[in-house]
């Protein structure tokens, strides 16, 4: 089974090595966990992943650690390295737990390249990537939240091409992007790179008829 | 695939958010307020809340711009509920 890292101590011990770190951020009382940890047995008997480390953290009992990285729900499992996130899953998804381990297992200099672009360059590009530009929980076809689904399906009625990113699978743009835009709260929707709102916004824009043409703006 | 964990029983501070927090809020910052109702529809929980603000402090500014002031308003308290949904109008 993964070591328990049991304190705040144990977790920086952990994390700032150079090694590929995987932290679960788990409770004994999901069973979801329970699915987790066997996943990361495994894992950390393959020989290729001799150099990752796996830990488990029990979420509720080092609440310092848990509020550091806004850890609402179990399982999270999140990949560190020299003390830095690296990537994180959410929920019991053995498919891409195994698929991220793998990723970044690798020591080479291309995954550097991407991480050294500065955060606000990316954000700018990810805002512009499309006309209608939804960053959400989840994706169209698997929004994780209900906000995020009811967005979905108010974009999807009006026929308008959009794109969306799913903010789970990059902490950095979904903390960023709070920030940069100075709205706290997901999902956000941009249109031509400006800021339109969220779902309050969309849909009071939708009963006074404004909604198609400030999407196809 | 997901459980939530029990925020209130771990959160430093005093405890989960509440509507009377929120109201109380919003009343000092929205002083010229002819309505503001908060609702926990989370029951009681502090997770989730319905959020009404009519005031004339919202007049000229765009719905988004409403939106924003509220939220940078109740910034500490977004940090540690779920999600709101938000209506601001300006009294007719």
């Amino acid at each position: 089974m993964p070591t328990v890292l049991k304190d705040e101590k144990a977790f920086e011990a952990a994390t700032q090595q150079e090694n590929l770190s995987v932290v679960h951020f788990e409770a004994d009382w999901a069973e979801q966990c329970a699915q987790v940890n066997e996943v990361l047995e495994a894992l950390s008997s393959q020989k290729d992943y001799s150099n990752v480390k796996f830990y488990s953290l029990p979420a509720e009992d080092i609440p310092e650690v848990s509020l550091r990285f806004n850890i609402e729900a179990v399982p999270t499992i999140i990949l560190f390295r020299s003390g830095k996130t690296v990537d994180i899953i959410n929920g019991v998804d053995a498919s891409k737990i195994t698929e991220k381990v793998q990723k970044h297992n690798v020591h080479s200099d291309g995954e550097s390249k991407v991480k050294d672009v500065p955060l606000e360059e990316r954000l700018k590009s990810l805002i512009n990537k499309s006309n209608v530009m939804l960053f959400m929980k989840g994706d169209r076809n698997a929004p994780r939240c209900g906000f995020s689904k009811q967005t979905i399906e108010i974009l999807n009625n009006t026929g308008v091409q959009y794109e969306t990113f799913d903010i789970l699978s990059d902490e950095d743009v979904r903390q960023g992007l709070k920030t940069y835009s100075d709205w706290p709260t997901y999902p956000q929707l941009y249109v031509n790179g400006d800021l339109i709102g969220g779902l309050d916004i969309i849909k009071e824009m939708l009963a006074s008829g404004e909604l198609a043409s400030t999407l196809n703006a | 695939m997901y459980s939530f964990l029990k925020k209130s029983e771990y959160s430093q501070g005093s405890g989960p958010v509440t509507q009377a927090e929120i109201t109380n809020k919003l009343r000092q910052e929205f002083p010229q307020a002819t309505r503001i109702s908060v609702e926990d529809t989370s029951g009681g929980c502090g997770a989730m809340f319905n959020i009404s603000i009519v005031t004339s402090e919202f007049k000229g500014l765009s719905v988004m711009k409403q939106h924003r002031l509220v939220y940078d308003i109740l910034k500490e308290q977004i940090k540690n509920i779920h999600g709101l949904h938000l209506e601001t109008r300006v009294p007719k």
